[in-house]
């Protein structure tokens, strides 16, 4: 089946206009710029974690209340790796990558030995993520959906505090310090080279770039088919020769690889990391992000991740500045009663979120397996008692 | 005697959970929906409550009459139960019929709301509730030396509590009309309209009847850790969640026997498990454990028997 | 309906309730001594003895200030402080007053508002002669941008956070100052930006108010005496929620605006840690009023704290248990954050050393921990003669209150 072109276009342009953003905005000034990068690759984060959320919860169903986890993970296996045995990883690749200066050393990227010692970080990261996943979903994805979201929800909080307490592995709550950046010449204090700031974006973008293609792809294969069949009627789907637990298996797995790399970018970000940064909030924000796009929708779910990122941040810049116009200093706190209302409004007038999976999305995939579709569950009509 | 101690204390704590948890089963029960924001109800009962007792008996006042705690407390808690049933009108009551997680993340946009309201209305920092003097320090009960077993006032009375809510839920929900009609509703809601039960009046009910236990739950549970702040919600939140699954959600004594369940392992694991020595490094496990030791504990438990241990099996969801 | 089935309940609960409680106990036996609480910095707060309800008592706290109104300088700021807020100030709300204080004299030094030149006005405030004497003694850097001020004891006496009379540290705190000439001039011209970011919101707020406070108290009398060079100073306040991401956030925002010269903070050592490298980048001097942990400032040129660190307070606590207080056996309470490790860390490397014996290391996490009954079961169990509590106020307060009902302490 081929991409349905509205949507392909869509996202092409998203991704297209996340590259321009930061030449964009360097146009109207240092501080402009300044602060689009940083909202920006704050954004990013969001989105690559929501959309490797949707995977799990908006296309298959099966509510997880833990992501955070498995994007710590991510983080904590880059930001150990790299900075094991004094940055023994980049040492080793820098013995044998010629060394460049100038202006080559950007076109010439790949070979910067940072950048090689993050891309070997990656697939252990990811494979080490996808391990965990397995290991936690094989006893429990035969759940039904809410008490596997308790089991995800109290994997989550295990993690934070194994992580804090095991302090020969992870340095314990003062976290993983002075990991080195993605690049070599990111380093010094050079405020005016464009790329020692703009690298973790660009690195942000095209990890959202192969979030991207992978949901895409896996949503419009015969597996992504599967996943949505599980999730529109378990039943229906099993009668018709679906196998469920693989699938849900397959769906957490996606997920976990793609949350994975959404650690490393975390850590890309911020060259720290610590268990503060594994907090519950932030699970609960990325299914925000999920939800309030529209489940299941590639393109809601990533303005869901653009506008719950960049909500947080406009109100944070913004609010002092309205503060400062009307002569009263505004309560922070009214930053969160805002976020709280917002989520709110949104689910009561557009309850299928922002922008909701367009019927002809993914027609054809139910037809086919001959299975009726469901409309959403509803409140009152799921796991009803026997 | 010192594990009788401990298993005292996880006790007391576990059936605070408890009592908490019953707000969560009970709504779960009646229209599958986790409450997010039961947590916080917890809180605004804590909160209202130490607030009702400043205005009655002055913010600095070291001793407070038993019958004016308890008045103010009910109070307090009937205006939370009261809070509850708005809170599903407001917010929950829209959204019936669309999704599930919609209202999910419905509750946990009031979670959120909530505690910075409640950040903006009576500060950030910790508060404490005002007991009757020598309520939770005097021992009816001392076991050993100064150093031995105590059971306070505090202690008999929420476990009297405790047992008379229970008996008074088994009551309502199991020998009245009302109870038969919010079980039809929990089993099959479109049937149970259409033979006559009134669904708005079953919810609102559920609504107030948990939030007045998770009130009182709040209050104990402020009393128990010695000072509360908007936050202690949120946790609290976590855990009776976690008990309710654990006791099989839907379930009202299973909810009970989550809370207490979790409460007594919580309370072993801060005993013994630095008694453990550690694998791998010099030293035995850490006490920072202890909050992990109740989920491990859920997770388990929900291996074995997935519906919890109270709990019936789902019928379509196979 | 309601009414009628809930009205039973509430029966039970109020003739449960309305019983009464018995008298007060006098049947208390003796086992040996009371233990008694030492504090680390964390502790240090009004809050601990109004929330620990008279259990506080006699506990002996680690600080860097103590609002010991004796001296003339404390005096000054402590009355303005209370006639503002209302409360007492606290040690961060103090810290926070001169690091404010201390950006404000290095722009002076610098000539004008610019960030290299501040950081090498603070960077050559490197003795006691240059510093800046504060309330909270003289600020000065050593060359990782660390400082070392005098840790003083203070006691809980009277319902009242005391300077007690047995002091471990003998270096002498240098005079307090009261703030600025109050020469009347008006502050003119294009205002000078410094930043102050901290937890405004989130599980620290109440740290974030004190910062805010004695912040601003210190702004209002910097620009009431003439501003700084002449022209006034403005605050742009960067909310850190306590969180990593969130003081990267903040960061960069300062990083974005040129017109910001200096930042104080963050107030958390894990903020401080993810802040650290994007100051760097952007050449922006921090001064921290409230990190502690050992890394803040090392590898950074452009991190300075106006505290000492978390392995000079863990040795000044154990010295004094073993020192002045002359007890042999203790029982350590962390909160499991960056702050309580570390200072539990480097306080038990010190008990190693001197003989003090650390009978048990109770780790709790404050975010989740919901009542401390079983935790201080556990330090009953080992009987120590004192209880060193690394954490927070809010925390320590309930410790303290768990140990008075254990009948562990007075």
């Amino acid at each position: 089946m081929t991409l349905p072109r509205k949507e392909t276009r869509f996202l092409l342009i998203a991704l297209v206009a996340l590259l321009l953003l930061p030449f964009a905005t360097m146009l109207l000034g240092d501080r402009a710029w300044l602060l689009s990068l940083s909202v920006g690759s704050y954004c990013l984060l969001y989105m690559i974690n929501a959309q490797a959320l949707n995977v799990q919860v908006g296309m298959t169903g099966l509510l997880n209340l833990g992501p955070i986890a498995f994007v710590g993970l991510g983080a904590y296996t880059g930001a150990l790796m790299l900075t094991a045995g004094d940055n023994a990883l980049i040492g080793f690749y820098a013995g044998f990558v010629p060394e460049l200066s100038g202006h080559l050393r950007w076109v010439l990227f790949f070979l910067d030995p940072n950048f090689l010692a993050y891309l070997t970080v990656i697939p252990v990261a990811i494979v080490l993520s996808m391990l965990l996943s397995l290991l936690l979903g094989l006893p429990t994805l035969k759940l039904s959906g809410d008490y596997f979201a308790i089991v995800t929800l109290g994997f989550a909080q295990i993690f934070y505090l194994v992580v804090k307490n095991e302090a020969w592995l992870t340095k314990g709550s003062a976290g993983v310090t002075d990991v080195p950046a993605l690049f070599s010449f990111c380093t010094g204090p050079n405020r005016i080279e464009f790329f020692s700031h703009t690298a973790h974006y660009f690195f942000g973008v095209a990890v959202l770039a192969v979030c991207l293609y992978v949901v895409v792809r896996l949503r419009d294969s015969y597996l992504g088919r599967g996943l949505l069949a599980v999730r529109d009627n378990e039943l229906a789907a099993q009668s018709n020769g679906v196998n469920v637990a693989k699938y849900r298996m397959l769906s957490f797995m996606v997920f976990s690889a793609l949350a994975a790399l959404g650690g490393v970018a975390m850590l890309a970000r911020a060259k720290f990391v610590s268990p503060n940064d594994l907090n519950f909030m932030e699970s609960i924000l990325f299914l925000c992000c999920v939800v309030l796009g529209g489940m299941g929708s590639v393109r809601g779910v990533l303005l869901g991740g653009i506008a719950l990122g960049a909500l947080g941040e406009v109100m944070r810049i913004g609010l002092p500045v309205v503060s400062e116009t009307i002569g009263y200093e505004i309560p922070a706190q009214v930053r969160y009663v805002l976020f709280g209302m917002i989520l709110i409004l949104v689910m009561r007038y557009r309850p299928n979120g922002i922008l909701p999976v367009a019927a002809e999305e993914h027609a054809g995939g139910l037809e086919k397996l001959g299975a009726h579709r469901d409309a959403e569950p509803t409140f009152f009509k799921l796991g009803t008692k026997g | 005697m010192l594990f009788l101690e401990y298993t005292l204390n996880g006790l007391n704590t576990g059936i605070l959970y408890g009592l908490i948890a019953i707000g969560y089963t009970m709504v779960y029960g009646i229209i599958q929906l986790i409450n997010f924001a039961h947590g916080e109800i917890c809180m605004l009962g804590a909160m209202v409550t130490a607030t009702f007792l400043g205005w009655a008996f002055g913010v600095d006042a070291i001793a407070i009459p038993a019958a004016g705690f308890v008045v103010f407390m009910t109070l307090a808690a009937l205006m939370d139960g009261g809070f509850g049933i708005l809170l599903d009108k407001i917010a929950y009551k829209p959204l019936r019929g669309s999704s599930r997680l919609s209202a999910l993340i419905t509750a946990i946009g009031m979670s959120l709301l909530l505690q910075n309201l409640a950040v903006m209305i009576w500060g950030a920092g910790a508060n404490t509730i005002k007991v009757p003097e020598g309520y939770t320090s005097t021992a009816i009960l001392q076991i050993g030396g100064r150093l031995g077993i105590r059971i306070t006032f505090f202690h008999i009375s929420i476990w009297l509590f405790t047992i008379a809510s229970m008996s008074g839920l088994y009551f309502l929900v199991q020998k009245t009309r009302f109870g038969m009609a919010m079980r039809a509703t929990a089993q099959n809601p479109t049937a149970a309209s259409l033979m006559g039960v009134r669904l708005d009046k079953v919810v609102a009910t559920t609504f107030f009847v948990g939030s007045f236990l998770g009130a009182i739950g709040g209050v104990a549970v402020a009393i128990n850790k010695g000072s509360f702040d908007y936050q202690i919600g949120l946790y609290i939140g976590l855990v009776a969640f976690a008990a309710a699954v654990l006791g099989g959600i839907g379930s009202i004594p299973g909810a009970m026997l989550g809370g207490i369940i979790i409460g007594v392992v919580e309370a072993w694991a801060a005993g013994y498990l630095s008694e453990i020595p550690h694998p791998l490094v010099e030293g035995g496990i850490s006490t920072g454990y202890k909050e992990a030791v109740g989920f491990t504990v859920l997770i388990l438990i929900i291996l074995l028997r997935p519906q919890g241990l109270l709990g019936s099996r789902g019928g379509d969801r196979a | 309906m309601i009414r009628s089935r809930i009205a039973p309940l509430v029966l039970c609960a109020v003739a449960l309730l309305t019983t009464g409680c018995p008298p007060a106990d006098g049947g208390k036996t003796d086992d040996g001594d009371y233990s008694i609480i030492v504090g680390g910095d964390g502790v240090f707060s009004p809050d601990y003895v109004k929330l620990a309800e008279g259990a506080a008592e006699g506990s002996y706290i680690i600080t860097p200030y103590i609002n010991d109104t004796s001296s003339p300088g404390i005096k000054a700021f402590s009355e303005a402080f209370i006639a503002e807020y209302k409360q007492e100030p606290d040690a961060w709300a103090a810290l926070t007053y001169d690091a404010v204080g201390t950006i404000a004299v290095a722009i002076e030094k610098a000539g004008k508002p610019d960030r290299k030149g501040i950081r090498d006005a603070l960077a050559a405030m490197n003795s006691k002669e240059t510093g800046y004497p504060g309330v909270t003694g003289v600020t000065f850097f050593d060359k990782n941008g660390d400082c070392a001020k005098p840790a003083l004891i203070a006691e809980v006496k009277g319902g009242k956070l005391t300077k007690s009379a047995t002091q471990i540290d003998t270096s002498s705190a240098g005079e307090a100052k009261a703030g600025g000439d109050k020469a009347a001039k008006k502050a003119e011209g294009e205002p000078i930006v410094i930043g102050v970011a901290g937890p405004f919101t989130g599980g620290g707020q109440k740290y974030g108010e004190m910062i805010k406070a004695g912040a601003k108290l210190k702004l209002a009398e910097l620009n009431a005496a003439g501003g700084v060079l002449g022209r006034p100073l403005k605050i742009v306040w960067g909310d850190d929620e306590s969180t990593n991401s969130k003081a990267v956030n903040v960061a960069n925002d300062f990083a974005a605006r040129p017109e910001l010269c200096a930042v104080v903070g963050h107030f958390n050592s894990t903020c401080s840690l993810a802040a650290k490298a994007i100051y760097k980048a952007a050449e922006i001097p921090a001064l921290t009023p409230g990190s502690t942990n050992v890394k803040v400032c090392e590898g950074s040129d452009w991190y300075f704290r106006n505290l000492y660190r978390d392995d000079f307070q863990g040795f000044i606590c154990s010295d004094f248990i073993t020192k002045s207080l002359k007890k042999k056996t203790c029982v350590v309470f962390f909160d499991d954050d960056d702050y309580g490790t570390g200072l539990k860390t480097f306080f038990e490397q010190r008990a190693k050393e001197t003989g003090l014996e650390v009978l048990e290391s109770i780790s709790y996490d404050k975010k989740s921990v919901t009542e401390f009954t079983s935790l201080v079961t556990k330090a009953k169990s080992k009987a120590p003669e004192v209880i060193f509590i690394a954490g927070n106020y809010k925390e320590a307060a309930l410790i303290a209150k768990a140990c008075k009902k254990a009948g562990l302490t007075k």
